[in-house]
């Protein structure tokens, strides 16, 4: 099945791509989202190509922090435009009451907020009184983000340590633990009074898609590695030495997510489907690449594939669910020297196909794991990285629901019938197809799923779309013939969300998993997984008890200064692991 | 420093919606019906109506005749809807997708709204209407009807929607906290064993953490806060470190 977009590209009429798409059977499965990698239209890297190529500059203004971890600072960034934003960061003497990675913790060891403009002192101190009560406290005008972190346990203190003994850390910690801190939670887009991203100005720097979150969490990883800098000053005096650079760059941010990305996925279909569509956009280009014209991308792709061997041959990390790392970079290698032979015959003139890669990749798809063919894939965005930044940096979406009450109620239904024909394979009357429930806490408001007789169904969230289709659907074979859907919702108003929806999401492929989320087989983290290594570009993205998924941000990013100075390096992803250093 | 004119508290899209949505669900209101009665509620607090100040009261009142369907009785060009008593904000949608309709297959459309409880909030159907690309006029008498008639769009203008995201909603801060704490009860209360349904670690029943054994870093957590019966809420306890 090929599958095609109507009327839901919002950037400039483009020419439609002479090669196909992959359908939305095969992309919306669960265990197929699950393994989609980081690419260059992740989110972290989309970011991070933006600050490079813009040459962002970062200003540590102020930096008033004792020994024992309490204090404050306070960052200037400035942007293209004239735009200038502020990072004010509260620092606390780490607890460990109160702490842990979830967000029913009530003891942070950083809390920091992203504010338009250079920050007076009383947003400063207003800041400084509010921040702290997060869910009743209220952020100042012009404030994007408020956020938080932990230090990490594995490595900070050990770090700061070594550093203050005029050495640099051990190499085998730095690269076991990845980040010096872990997020903890980035709320913005109108939680706590800060600004609702949809009304960011045209030119506004953060007014791609989670560009505002990508700066948040760079910030963490700025704040931390100055914080372990400073301390260590503190703490050894003319002794202490800095992290070297190169150690720096391999420490990103830690993240853990769970449950609340499905809610995410619930509450933005328009977006997923939009990343899925540029993605699969980006893919089908790249196969389609004339390599007889122009040989540099298959050169290149074998270099990339090059990076990523490493990098997995050194990933040791024990993956529950997925694939381990050996077994993805000895899949990679098969690939690899697949592609060395495509060269060879590239360049001995024996190659027919005007567009190999697509071959080539149907190949991969039928031999490997499925997270192999994605990696490889992922990579290949690479090859067309003009075409990939302009699409990702479109990628604005309205999410709002409109419907259509003029729709006759047949042509909904064969609406139904046709983009949910997967919801109607499932059954859904099996005993353990019922078996969660998805709600949120009282304290924190804690994403969680439980078995249905655990949790009262009031308090039932997220919406559960094919029985809610099939739902609608015996309603439509029972409504008059030749009915408005206006008339239709007047005899059934319970049925007026899900009609909304269907209606709203007409046409767009991709935009809900094919699952049952409510059965006692389905796995959460396979959506966690899409979300947090496709769409936000974690690397090393470890799966807990089939439902959480913890894993870094930014590792190997370039530093603020490398960015500010246009000595950034844009191949940064997929980092080689940093020696024992000499300081 | 607060600049002249703006508001010393306001609420924006995000909250506003998330907030009534949820007293909508502890009040029992059904889940396909929610999106559409606090899209009401929410033009109700920006166009000044009852907004805020009476949105619990409202959320009461619209539980009364809920169940009962409205009736539509076709003129030749005109429309009636009769309500059945029940508030605006049940059939401000219906009336809205009314008039869609109308307007697409025939240019124009009026509908006249009976047995309306709190008609004076029909007027939420101007901004409701706005995501059709269309406008309305209505008229409203304390007999419980009112008249909602499509008109020729006026100048280009910010649609209200757009208006509540770069300007929020003027409200008082207390009664905007009373309202977020009282909605939090549509949420399950937190228990230990609700507290076991997420995360990368669960606690057994010999005390001990089960899970997810790759990094001590799963393990960096208090454990009080899975073992106790009660957890505080997310709060620091000191503002400044």
């Amino acid at each position: 099945m090929t599958v095609r977009q109507a009327g839901s590209i919002q950037s400039a009429p483009e020419p439609l791509d002479p090669c196909e798409l992959r359908p939305a059977a095969l992309m919306m499965q669960p265990e197929r989202l699950a393994a989609l990698q980081p690419s260059r239209i992740s989110a972290t890297r989309a970011f991070m190509q933006q600050l490079i190529e813009e040459r962002w500059s970062f200003k540590k203004v102020r930096f008033d922090i004792k020994a024992d971890g309490a204090g404050e600072a306070l960052y200037h960034i400035e942007a293209p435009g004239n735009w200038v934003l502020s990072v004010p960061v509260l620092s606390f003497k780490p607890t460990q009451k109160g702490r842990t990675l979830r967000i029913i913790g009530t003891a942070w060891d950083m809390m920091g907020a992203l504010v338009e403009g250079r920050i007076s002192e009383a947003d400063f101190e207003t800041m400084r009184q509010e921040a702290p009560k997060l869910y009743h406290g209220r952020a100042t005008p012009g404030t994007l983000t408020w956020f938080r972190a932990n230090r990490s346990a594995r490595f900070f203190d050990d770090s700061v340590a070594s550093l203050a003994a005029g050495s640099q850390p051990d190499a085998e910690k730095l690269w076991n633990a990845g980040y010096a801190m872990r997020n903890t939670g980035v709320n913005g887009n109108g939680a706590f009074g800060t600004r609702t991203f949809r009304a960011l100005e045209s030119d506004h720097p953060l007014r791609g898609s989670l560009a505002a979150e990508m700066l948040s969490a760079y910030m963490m990883r700025v704040f931390s590695i100055d914080l372990m800098n400073h301390l260590a000053r503190k703490a050894g005096g003319d002794t202490a030495v800095e992290l070297n650079p190169a150690m720096t760059r391999y420490l990103g941010v830690g993240n853990a997510s769970a449950m609340g990305l499905m809610h995410f996925t619930n509450n933005w279909p328009k977006l997923i489907n939009r990343w899925m569509f540029v993605r699969e956009k980006c893919i089908a280009r790249a196969k389609m690449l004339d390599l007889n014209a122009d040989p540099e991308p298959l050169d290149r792709l074998i270099t990339l594939t090059e990076r990523a061997i490493t990098y997995r041959k050194e990933d040791t990390t024990h993956y529950t669910r997925y694939p381990s790392g050996a077994k993805l970079a000895a899949e990679l290698s098969y690939v690899h020297a697949d592609l060395c032979r495509l060269r060879s015959q590239l360049k001995a003139g024996a190659l027919e196909a005007s567009a190999p890669f697509s071959g080539f990749c149907a190949s991969v798809e039928e031999r490997f794991h499925p997270h192999t063919t994605e990696t490889l894939l992922s990579l290949m965005i690479d090859l067309v990285p003009t075409y990939a930044d302009q699409q990702v940096r479109a990628l604005i979406v309205n999410e709002e629901a409109i419907g259509a009450p003029e729709m006759a109620t047949g042509e909904l239904q064969e609406l139904l019938r046709t983009e949910y024909a997967w919801a109607f394979e499932m059954d859904l009357d099996a005993p353990e197809a019922r078996h969660f429930i998805w709600y949120k806490s009282r304290n924190a408001e804690e994403p969680r799923r439980g078995p249905r007789i655990d949790i009262d169904e009031k308090h039932e969230l997220v919406l559960d779309v094919p029985r809610l289709v099939v739902e609608l659907d015996a309603a439509l074979v029972a409504a008059p013939p030749g009915q408005s859907v206006s008339r239709f919702l007047i005899d059934k108003p319970d049925l007026r969300q899900i009609v909304t929806r269907v209606q709203s999401l007409s046409g767009l492929p991709y935009h809900t998993p094919h699952a049952d989320i409510m059965h006692r087989d389905f796995i959460p983290a396979h959506i966690t997984k899409l979300l947090n290594s496709g769409l936000h570009g974690l690397d090393k993205t470890v799966d807990a008890m089939d439902r959480g998924i913890c894993g870094v941000l930014f590792q190997g990013a370039p530093l603020p200064d490398e960015i500010a100075s246009g000595t950034a390096d844009t191949d940064w992803a997929n980092p080689a692991r940093p020696g024992r250093a000499k300081s | 420093m607060t600049a002249v004119n703006v508001p010393d508290f306001v609420v924006s899209l995000r909250e506003a919606r998330i907030v009534i949505d949820r007293l909508l669900q502890w009040k029992g209101f059904p889940a396909g019906r929610r999106p559409a009665l606090t899209e009401a509620g929410l033009y109700s607090a920006s166009l000044g109506l009852s907004g805020f100040e009476l949105l619990l009261d409202n959320i009461d009142s619209l539980k009364i005749g809920i169940e009962r369907r409205s009736a539509i009785y076709d003129d030749a060009t005109d429309l009636c809807l009769d309500a059945q008593g029940k508030h605006t904000w049940a059939v401000a949608e219906e009336v809205s997708d009314l008039l869609t309709e109308m307007d697409r297959r025939q240019g124009e459309g009026c509908v006249t709204v009976m047995n309306l409880a709190a008609p004076e909030e029909l007027a939420v159907v101007g901004p409701l209407i706005q995501k059709h690309g269309l406008d309305v006029n209505i008229e409203t008498s304390r007999s419980g009807t009112a008249v909602a008639r499509l008109v020729v769009p006026s100048a280009p203008r910010e649609s209200e929607i757009l208006r509540i995201c770069h300007h929020g909603i003027p409200t008082d801060r207390e009664l905007w906290f009373e309202l977020f704490d009282t909605s939090n009860a549509a949420q399950a209360p937190d228990t230990k064993l609700s507290r076991m349904h997420t995360g990368p670690v669960v606690l057994a029943e010999d005390g001990t953490l089960v899970g997810s054994e790759n990094s001590e870093e799963d393990h960096d957590m208090d454990t009080s806060l899975l073992t106790e019966e009660i957890i505080a809420e997310p709060v620091m306890k000191k503002g400044k470190g």
